[in-house]
């Protein structure tokens, strides 16, 4: 079982949290503070996988993440998971963020948070791994969009439709008509 | 001509906005004013993200934040606002909860959000109570009529959200109300509906703790592994998974044939294309199978011979150089691990694992080392050469996780051979890390190999100083008993125990006389005065005077608390008692002593110690004191006394007890300061009087050893229980105080240790065997310092005159 996944960059500024056991929000904190402070120290030449730290769990968890760019992704999760399988569920993960954001970058996950969690919770329910392929997520995720897109569709209408108006510059555009060209009549000869 | 374009434009895009907004029922205003609203929202959830993002320090984004958390708070707690508005609170809110700063008052409006508002409002407002929620917080059961409703509408995105939402607010309480309508939706046409469901129910059934509902529920769950769509079956399959370790194995071996019939299907390629992960067909689902295959074949023979030929096959076809690969490669080994697999296959499963070993990746190695030890169980044969190596050099790797996870395997394949070798790695390791909890783990590892596997008493010792230097604050000094009952039994070996002895009190002696001794810590200096105590004899040039002084100058150390004191007092009573020269300065430095100490306990031993000094006829009576099983320990000798006292109508004694109930007022005369020393003992569980229990623990301990040390210790507690026979003979006892002789200890069974306190309190140490003289002498000293009148420490209580029983039973004196 997944206990939590966490994600921050490299200042240890949480970016996203999502915990699958309850703790109250001042542990929820802490854990954040200490999995940062184990993870930094580490190399890149060492393994993904951490264990120690007295926070989460008690003996039976351990930490695997993976370092790319600015952030950090992990997982906590129990001796029930298989490490390089989870490490592989990563690699799915950022994939999917990066396919759904297009090259995906810290920024997209400070300014659409839920829309990552919503990835998220396609990939992992409950603590369990729900899906593995980045296709079905994906497909998933563009119904959903499509669905909310739909019921919007009448009251968001004006706002469209005033977004759009603002977006027509008026004396540009007018400028830019080409009328068509006259059909050429030979020179008048009367 | 421009002008009229435009004048066209303008009137169309007005009409068109009044042509939508009326459509739409929204007043024009309104709208115009909802969509503004909710533009200018957004820009202002930007420049906060911003702001934050940007902020200097600590303080500065406390104050953003918590400016922010008012704003919304007051925005939220306006009534009527709308769903849009709403929404894009909680946005903010998920923020701040996420970086720390609590939204409590926003929990209510998530739940809200979810029952009313559309798609989008219902999306963020589940979020939102995912994050906040859980299954302990109340607020879930407002949401359980939402999740019932929307698990039961037509519409699939509705069944979907409320089907997670099940996840992470369903408590116990709460399953049978949903657990029916998700068991129905197993049967969905909708496959990402079925998925849902199946890990919804994971959850009740974890949740539930009915076993009938379990039973129904595992029905339904081997019907859905064979549904057609296999990201179903592989929801499933990790459902059972959780099921079976969590409940019992056997409701599902009958799965066995199915489980590897998926197996099979998978990895012969019959699974879609899109299914592939880097040309690895579906490996999360493989690992599952594996690992619950793993768990319904442990330990049954005929079982894990039906799962042998897959996990060939599986083998074979994994020989593809993708990481994902390894993955499964190493689960397979793990099932060779966990069923009773025949030899060949675990000899498979080792050439496996030295590819893992010897691979450069730090990750292969790493897991490699992690599978080593099962495999090894398994094989009868020892540790080879090869993978010594191999796993010394882990041992070398700057990794510190790799490192661990060798000194693991170290630890598993232990044996009488390698144990100082292991510990000494061990310690090394100890050495350098500074991470507690591993340090902990580490240490308790290293006792547990000393004393299975190792019979080499001065190898121990030499260890032991090793560790407690570097890891002085995490040894209990329950262990250090431990050691001292190993050493004494070593001391008292017919051949090798002199040599024994002589070497620890050259070590301890050496270490006591180095100039290091302030940084000793404080265990070893418990050791050192115990051994010492022990074997000093043995060492040719320390005169017991000499011996003495240096205990009392380790009295003096400051790293020395109560615990440390008390022992090493007891090894000089020890010592005193022993041998009949005492160095002149001794008595002197003891006073010094005394005079800085506040513990009564601490001054108590002391005060008794100078007497034993000082009276050289005390210690020749102890020697001819007879033997302890003959003890009354109701001092029936003292009768004659006590019934002439009575007589004088002086009051007879109340138990401790009695004092506390009865709430004896100070014009009595009682020093009540004094019985602040006593106060523990009224504080512990079941005890009655103090009294009581020295009457109790006067049946006698001759064994000094540790384990002797726990029955009196039990034997106290057992005591309180019955009341105590001859309450006033011990009135008598107070009366001739210092003069009486303790009724108890011959020389030989004279404890020479005293154990220092484990987890019991140090005064507890009073009512050990090895300290009879000190509970005599502690009512001594306590009658002492209130005035030697009986009557004060016992309002009447007339009922004992009954038990004026002239007797004198078999009386020692």
């Amino acid at each position: 079982m997944i206990k939590a996944i966490l994600v921050f960059n490299n200042h240890g500024k949480p970016r996203l949290t999502k915990f699958y056991y309850h703790y109250p929000e001042d542990m929820q904190q802490q854990i954040v503070r200490e999995t940062f402070q184990l993870v930094s120290k580490r190399d890149d030449n060492v393994c993904n996988f951490l264990e120690g730290g007295s926070l989460i769990g008690g003996s039976d968890y351990k930490l695997i993440y993976r370092h790319y760019a600015t952030l950090y992704f992990v997982f906590c999760v129990d001796s029930s998971e298989s490490e390089l399988g989870i490490l592989d569920l990563i690699q799915v993960f950022v994939e999917t963020l990066d396919k759904c954001f297009e090259n995906v970058c810290e920024l997209d996950l400070i300014f659409h948070v839920d829309k990552v969690h919503y990835i998220l919770n396609e990939l992992v329910m409950g603590g369990m791994v729900l899906e593995t392929n980045m296709t079905e997520i994906i497909s998933r995720i563009e119904d959903q969009n499509k669905l909310e897109k739909q019921e919007a569709g009448l009251s968001a209408a004006p706002a469209r439709a005033v977004s759009a108006v603002k977006n027509i510059n008026i004396p540009q555009q007018i400028k830019d008509i080409k009328l068509p060209d006259l059909p050429h009549i030979g020179s008048f000869k009367f | 001509m421009v002008y009229e374009m435009t004048d066209f434009w303008g009137k169309s895009l007005g009409s068109f906005q009044s042509f939508l907004s009326s459509k739409t029922g929204l007043s024009r205003a309104e709208s115009v004013a909802s969509t503004l609203g909710s533009l200018s929202c957004q820009l202002h959830q930007e420049n906060f993200i911003k702001a934050v993002a940007s902020a200097e320090s600590k303080q500065e984004e406390e104050d953003l934040v918590k400016k922010e958390i008012n704003v919304v708070e007051n925005i939220l707690s306006k009534p009527g606002i709308s769903p849009k508005l709403v929404e894009q609170c909680l946005i903010q809110a998920l923020y701040c909860e996420m970086l720390g700063y609590p939204v409590t008052f926003a929990y209510v409006h998530a739940v809200k959000l979810a029952q009313q508002g559309n798609i989008q409002q219902k999306r963020i407002g589940y979020l939102a109570s995912s994050q906040f929620l859980s299954m302990e917080n109340e607020l879930g059961l407002l949401l359980i009529n939402t999740i019932q409703k929307d698990i039961r509408s037509t519409n699939v995105a509705n069944i979907c959200m409320g089907l997670q939402a099940v996840s992470y607010v369903v408590n116990t309480e709460m399953v049978p109300a949903v657990s029916f309508m998700v068991e129905e939706k197993l049967k969905h046409a909708h496959a990402a509906v079925r998925k849902y469901a199946v890990l919804a129910l994971q959850h009740c059934l974890l949740q539930a703790s009915n076993h009938h509902s379990i039973q129904s529920a595992l029905l339904r769950l081997e019907q859905v592994l064979s549904d057609s769509d296999i990201s179903v079956v592989a929801a499933a399959v990790t459902t059972l998974e959780t099921v079976v370790k969590t409940k019992n194995v056997t409701l599902c071996q009958h799965l066995i044939p199915s489980l590897i019939q998926i197996q099979q299907q998978i990895i012969q390629g019959r699974l879609s294309a899109k299914f592939e992960f880097h040309s690895v067909p579906f490996p999360w689902l493989q690992i599952k199978l594996l690992r619950l295959l793993g768990l319904l074949c442990a330990g049954d023979k005929i079982l894990s011979g039906s799962v042998g030929m897959i996990l060939k096959e599986t083998l074979q076809k994994a020989e593809v150089n993708q990481p994902v690969a390894y993955a499964i490669i190493l689960e397979c080994i793990v099932t060779i691990n966990a069923i009773e697999a025949p030899p060949e296959m675990v000899e498979l499963a080792l050439k496996c694992v030295s590819k893992f070993l010897k691979s450069s990746s730090t990750d292969l190695k790493y897991l490699g080392v992690k599978v080593l030890s099962g495999v090894l169980n398994k094989l009868q044969d020892s540790f080879s050469t090869e993978h010594q190596d191999i796993v010394m050099e882990c041992l070398q790797h700057p990794d510190e996780t790799l490192h661990l996870k060798t000194l693991n395997l170290l630890y598993v394949i232990c044996n009488p051979s390698n144990v100082h070798t292991v510990c000494a790695k061990m310690i090394d390791f100890l050495e350098k890390t500074h991470d507690t909890s591993l340090q902990r783990n580490l240490v308790s590892k290293v006792l547990q190999l000393a004393g299975k596997h190792s019979s080499d008493h001065k190898w121990i010792i030499v260890t032991l100083e090793r560790l407690l230097r570097t890891t002085d604050n995490i040894i209990s000094s329950e262990s250090i008993c431990e050691v001292m009952k190993r050493l004494k039994g070593g001391f008292s070996h017919k051949t090798e125990g002199r040599d024994l002895m002589l070497f620890a009190a050259s070590t301890y002696w050496n270490l006591c006389t180095s100039s290091a001794l302030s940084d000793m810590p404080e265990l070893l200096i418990q050791l050192s005065a115990w051994t010492l105590a022990e074997c000093w004899c043995e060492l040719k040039d320390v005169t017991t005077s000499k011996l003495q002084e240096k205990l009392c100058q380790l009295l003096q150390l400051p790293v020395c608390s109560d615990e440390t004191k008390l022992c090493i007092l007891s090894s000089l009573t020890n010592v005193t008692l022993k041998c009949s020269d005492i160095s002149k300065n001794v008595p002197s430095l003891l006073t010094a002593f005394l005079e800085k100490e506040n513990s009564p306990l601490i001054k108590q031993k002391t005060n008794e110690l100078l007497r034993l000094i000082c009276s050289p006829d005390i210690k020749t009576k102890l020697c001819k004191l007879p033997d302890v099983e003959n003890i009354d320990s109701t001092l029936s000798f003292l009768d004659e006394y006590v019934c002439e006292a009575l007589q004088r109508n002086e009051s007879p004694y109340l138990p401790w007890r009695s004092h506390i109930n009865q709430h004896t007022n100070l014009t009595d005369g009682v020093n009540r300061n004094v019985y602040s020393v006593f106060k523990f003992e009224c504080n512990q569980s079941s005890s009655s009087s103090p009294v009581d229990s020295y009457c109790g623990s006067y049946s006698v301990q001759s064994d000094p050893s540790f384990h002797s040390f726990q029955s009196s210790q039990d034997s106290y507690k057992h005591k309180t229980s019955t009341k105590t026979k001859k309450v006033w003979t011990l009135e008598g006892r107070k009366k001739e105080n210092s003069k009486k002789l303790p009724s108890s200890s011959s020389q030989e069974s004279f404890p020479v240790e005293e154990l220092p306190a484990e987890n019991l309190h140090s005064d507890a140490l009073l009512i050990s065997s090895s300290s009879k003289i000190t509970e005599v002498v502690d009512k001594k000293c306590v009658v002492e310092e209130c005035s030697s009148n009986t009557s004060e420490l016992t309002p009447a209580l007339k009922d004992l005159h009954k038990d004026n029983r002239p007797e004198h039973l078999n009386s020692n004196v």
